[in-house]
């Protein structure tokens, strides 16, 4: 546990919405927006984590959190063991080095206005390293941008979808960051050219023994490379377990209705139709209990308890694998709920 | 040695024309001349320039030279001849001369307004837009109350305190007309905030101040450069209207006060020569400031959004 | 066999711009019959989308029908007026249904009245028989029926999309043109939304031409579908034809680059290079620089759409590709895979 690159522990963000007429009335601040509510997970060295979600899960508030963008609202989150809220200015400095992100739209990652050498430069002038010229040149053959001369003049309009997030990922690793944060990087970009950017992520990563956390809302290209996988909903993680056993064997009743919906790409196929309806409540107002409950077919009256994260690695003989859900744990042996800050807590 | 020399020079000016800045300045630049709109009224606005450098110096007489005739008698409102192209005014003055002249104290009061106007928008634009929150209200509201000041009563107002003068006009004039920049350049910064590339420099560690001089700002720049072409028009405008109503320094011969003074001789219906010329001057200096301002912006900011557009449309 | 429903020959949409006349589509063909559900797939910068709006005559300002045929049930269209689109296509024979469903639901007024509008611009229909067929529609859809008078922000975003697929079907067309329909959406929405799509197929003779990048989409829920490159049509035919047996180039390797869930250790194919984009007449392949089996000859003439030879269906489809070495790019590639040489490693340029 120790030596894990980054640790998140109950992690929270709420964001605070203006409130109507009646709570003015009646003097109360309204429902914040629980975007992300206690999360949890280690990053060892050279882990990849996946999460994966619907569009309003929390991954992308999960994501900002971590890079520090947002301030989180409750919860831990350790780099190298020292915990964000302690940190001192050089603290911060020395995480916006180990940290860095990568993003989901190539056209507007760059700036317009400056070459792919004033964007390399830009983070090595930033933490003033040495021999930036050669890091420049290093890093553009990293990534396939060769022979590094002709790019180095580039604007973003001159450069492809795929070699502009080439240089995007040439940014974040230039200054040699311990964790890179991902926010869906293919996407945007065309199957032809996902390809070859996941594969360079692999690479990369095989090569500096940078960790990453890989957000998507794509199955398919998040169990390209990662080892592990999260599934969020509505703020929360449901499950969380090897890729394999995750799409093989998904255990929370939403990963499998997830699992289920995925189209696969063969007509012969017989793949059923998903039998969920309805859409994701609205994360205002969720109080207690299972955010899944009212949409899952497996619902029982327990549910309207928060669930217990437990480990499952009985049901899936597969170690590391964990799920969110009242069917897999016995209501007799553990009490109520357990709380911490009056919020319902999930263990490891 | 020499080689060694010619060599380094060499490569300097090439790392030079590589430079972001330059770069962006020479496209913006390009960008100009392949318009036809910009182009044309970028000719005007040259040829209004050159006659503010090089006005007094190609000026057949001094600005203040009476006429006189053969007979020793002075020149007043002589119609245009060979010896006076636009004609004389009332005091026998050249009329091509003064308007000569007159070119330079135009331009710099435009150029010096204009400045001051888009100096001030971008600071306070900027700051407001992209550090948000409580600044923002603070600059906003102070935004709004120079808005709701009524521009030429209140620039009277305040010569009458600081007194009429050349500087303090345009200084006046400045501190009232930055408003509508300060409004659209924040606008802008607030969109260019939220773009990722922000945020990346942002998870860097670059500091607020470095964001908005380094990203923010170049980023405006078409923006920025069309509030300039227009305060420069405006002020022009503004002076001119403060040199008709009387309260401009009458010893400095802007066009504005031209028209003023064939205005007061009485003349004015009569003696077209003398007002026309510096009035079509103003219209037109302002006409080309105004359309070049929109058509630059128009091209450049263009140019990104297409590109963008017609990768996503196919 | 009867008609075909749209019968697309030999069609050619430029676009007038600043660098010349920008070819977006250059002589494709393909035809969708009554029923049937038809997949158009390909990268950006393919033409799909302008292909869709041509169909509905609703190309931008700048592009134009150059040459080529658009018939519908045996009509010419591609030289519709609007006024002639409005009273016999849109709408009743054709309709759409785009990407980001919501910029096409005015926030301002109920869904039903959205829809009455519709059906009294190119109907006969009084109000309550409309709202009674889009009442049943909206039922298809599986929202509910009560929910009809409800404004578009009252809905999830997969509801919109699906509240804008009735309003595309009450009136009962025959061809439903969709561009990225679920895109936009998450995975279980997009599943809900083709559930009800396979059911609309059960029950009427609705066809749907399908434009999308995702392929596992368009194999999944198809019957027969088309894949294009820059502009020119590379393959047509059945699904399962074009799953079993590709034979294209493209048709080949995009194949190997769709990455699968269900097989995360797969070996994604690279494509090299990227889509040219193209002015004035086409005539070479525009597959050609990122072909590895490219020759000589493919610069030579654009590869005309022939049938394939040795279908491995019964051949009651047309199976066809445009590729002059169609018959034997596939025994190269299975060659190449077995050998293992089917990746190419080292600097790429995409």
């Amino acid at each position: 546990m120790t030596d894990d690159v980054l640790e998140v522990e109950n992690l929270r963000k709420h964001f605070r919405r203006g409130g109507g007429v009646k709570d003015m009335v009646f003097g109360r601040s309204p429902e914040p927006i629980k975007a992300v509510d206690d999360v949890s997970f280690a990053l060892a060295e050279n882990e990849s984590i996946g999460v994966i979600g619907e569009s309003g899960c929390g991954k992308s508030t999960l994501l900002m959190t971590l890079m520090g963008l947002h301030d989180k609202t409750g919860g831990t989150i350790r780099l190298d063991g020292r915990e964000m809220s302690e940190f001192s200015r050089a603290d911060w400095k020395e995480y916006r080095r180990k940290v860095q992100i990568i993003f989901q739209d190539p056209f507007n990652s760059l700036d317009p206005r400056m070459s792919v050498r004033s964007t390399l430069m830009e983070p090595l002038n930033i933490h003033d390293m040495d021999d930036k010229e050669e890091r420049i040149r290093d890093i553009l053959e990293q990534v396939e941008l060769q022979p590094a001369d002709q790019y180095l003049y580039r604007r973003p309009k001159q450069l492809s979808g795929g070699e502009k997030q080439r240089v995007s990922i040439a940014r974040a690793l230039v200054l040699e960051p311990d964790v890179l944060l991902a926010d869906e990087p293919v996407s945007m970009l065309d199957v032809s050219t996902q390809a070859s950017i996941l594969r360079l992520l692999s690479r990369l990563m095989d090569e500096t023994g940078v960790s990453m956390v890989y957000i998507s809302h794509d199955l398919s290209t998040v169990s390209y490379v990662c080892d592990v996988i999260n599934v969020m909903y509505l703020g929360r993680v449901v499950e969380q377990a090897p890729t394999e056993a995750l799409i093989s064997d998904p255990q929370h009743p939403y990963s499998q209705a997830l699992m289920q919906a995925i189209p696969v790409p063969n007509p012969h196929g017989e793949r059923e139709r998903t039998e969920m309806e309805g859409a994701p409540r609205d994360p205002i107002g969720l109080g207690e209990g299972c955010r899944f409950r009212d949409r899952c077919p497996e619902r029982m009256d327990v549910c309207d308890r928060t669930p217990y994260f437990v480990d499952v690695s009985e049901e899936t003989d597969v170690e590391g694998h964990r799920a969110a859900c009242h069917l897999y744990y016995d209501h007799e042996a553990t009490d109520a709920t357990e709380r911490v800050d009056g919020e319902p807590v999930s263990r490891i | 040695m020499i080689d060694a020399l010619v060599q380094n020079s060499a490569e300097r000016v090439s790392r030079l024309r590589r430079h972001d800045f330059v770069r962006n300045f020479r496209r913006g630049l390009s960008l100009m001349l392949s318009e036809r709109t910009t182009r044309i009224y970028g000719v005007f606005l040259l040829f209004i320039l050159t006659l503010g450098l090089v006005g007094p110096w190609i000026a057949p007489y001094e600005y203040d030279q009476r006429m006189r005739g053969d007979d020793g008698g002075l020149l007043r409102i002589e119609e245009p001849s060979a010896a006076h192209p636009l004609g004389t005014t009332e005091q026998g003055f050249d009329v091509l001369s003064r308007v000569l002249y007159g070119a330079r104290p135009t331009i710099v009061a435009g150029i010096l307004g204009g400045s001051m106007i888009i100096g001030i928008g971008l600071t306070i634009g900027l700051t407001a837009g992209y550090v948000g929150g409580r600044v923002d209200d603070v600059l906003m509201r102070f935004t709004d109350l120079i808005y709701g000041v009524p521009l030429i009563p209140a620039t009277l107002v305040l010569i009458a305190l600081l007194g009429v003068g050349y500087f303090q006009a345009i200084f006046i004039i400045g501190a009232l007309l930055w408003r509508g920049s300060a409004r659209v350049i924040r606008s802008q910064a607030l969109q260019i905030r939220e773009r990722p590339f922000i945020l990346a420099a942002k998870a860097t560690g670059a500091s607020r101040p470095y964001i908005i001089l380094k990203h923010i700002l170049p980023n405006v720049a078409p923006m920025a450069v069309l509030f300039f072409a227009l305060g420069m028009g405006y002020t022009i405008i503004v002076m001119a209207a403060l040199a008709f109503l009387g309260v401009a320094d009458p010893f400095i011969p802007s066009w504005g006060v031209m028209i003023r003074n064939a205005y007061n001789s009485g003349v004015m219906g009569t003696a077209w020569f003398w007002a026309l010329p510096p009035g079509f001057l103003i219209s037109l200096t302002v006409l080309s400031l105004f359309m070049f301002g929109r058509g630059y912006e128009n091209v450049v900011s263009g140019e990104d959004e297409g590109d963008q557009a017609l990768a996503q449309a196919t | 066999m009867s008609e075909p429903l749209l019968d697309v020959e030999d069609l050619t949409i430029q676009y007038r711009t600043k660098n010349g006349m920008l070819t977006a589509v250059s002589d494709a063909s393909f035809t969708i019959d009554r029923g049937e559900y038809f997949g158009l797939v390909g990268e950006s910068g393919c033409g799909k989308s302008t292909m869709a709006k041509a169909v509905l005559g609703g190309l931008d300002d700048n592009g134009e029908v150059t040459s080529g045929k658009i018939r519908y049930k045996g009509e010419e269209i591609q030289d519709y007026s609007e006024q002639e689109l409005n009273e016999k296509l849109r709408w009743r024979e054709v309709s759409y249904v785009p990407q980001g469903s919501m910029d096409s639901l005015d926030p301002l007024a109920p869904i039903s009245d959205q829809a009455w509008d519709i059906a009294q611009v190119h109907t006969e229909m009084n109000r309550e028989e409309a709202i009674e067929q889009f009442r049943r529609m909206f039922e298809v859809v599986g929202l509910q029926e009560s929910r009809i008078d409800d404004y578009p922000h009252e809905f999830s975003g997969g509801m919109q999309q699906r509240a804008i697929i009735a309003i595309s079907l009450f009136l009962e067309p025959s061809l439903l043109v969709a561009d990225e329909p679920t895109t936009a959406l998450d995975v279980i929405m997009q599943d809900q939304i083709f559930k009800y799509l396979d059911e609309i197929r059960e029950e009427t003779e609705t066809s749907m031409l399908l434009i999308t990048h995702d392929i596992s989409v368009i194999l999944e829920s198809c019957d027969e579908m088309a894949i294009m490159h820059s502009g020119q049509v590379a393959e047509t035919g059945s699904t399962v034809d074009i799953y079993d047996s590709p034979r294209h180039p493209y048709s080949i390797l995009l194949q190997e680059a769709f990455p699968d869930h269900r097989r995360p250790d797969k070996e994604l194919g690279v494509i090299e290079g990227y889509p040219p984009q193209t002015t004035g007449e086409v005539d070479f392949c525009t597959f050609v620089d990122r072909c590895p089996w490219a020759v000589e000859d493919c610069w030579k003439g654009a590869p005309p759409l022939e049938p394939v030879a040795d279908s491995r269906t019964d051949g009651s489809t047309d199976h066809m590709a445009a590729c002059i070495r169609r018959d034997e790019v596939h025994e190269l590639y299975e060659e190449e895979r077995s050998f293992g040489a089917a990746d190419v490693e080292g600097a790429t340029n995409d």
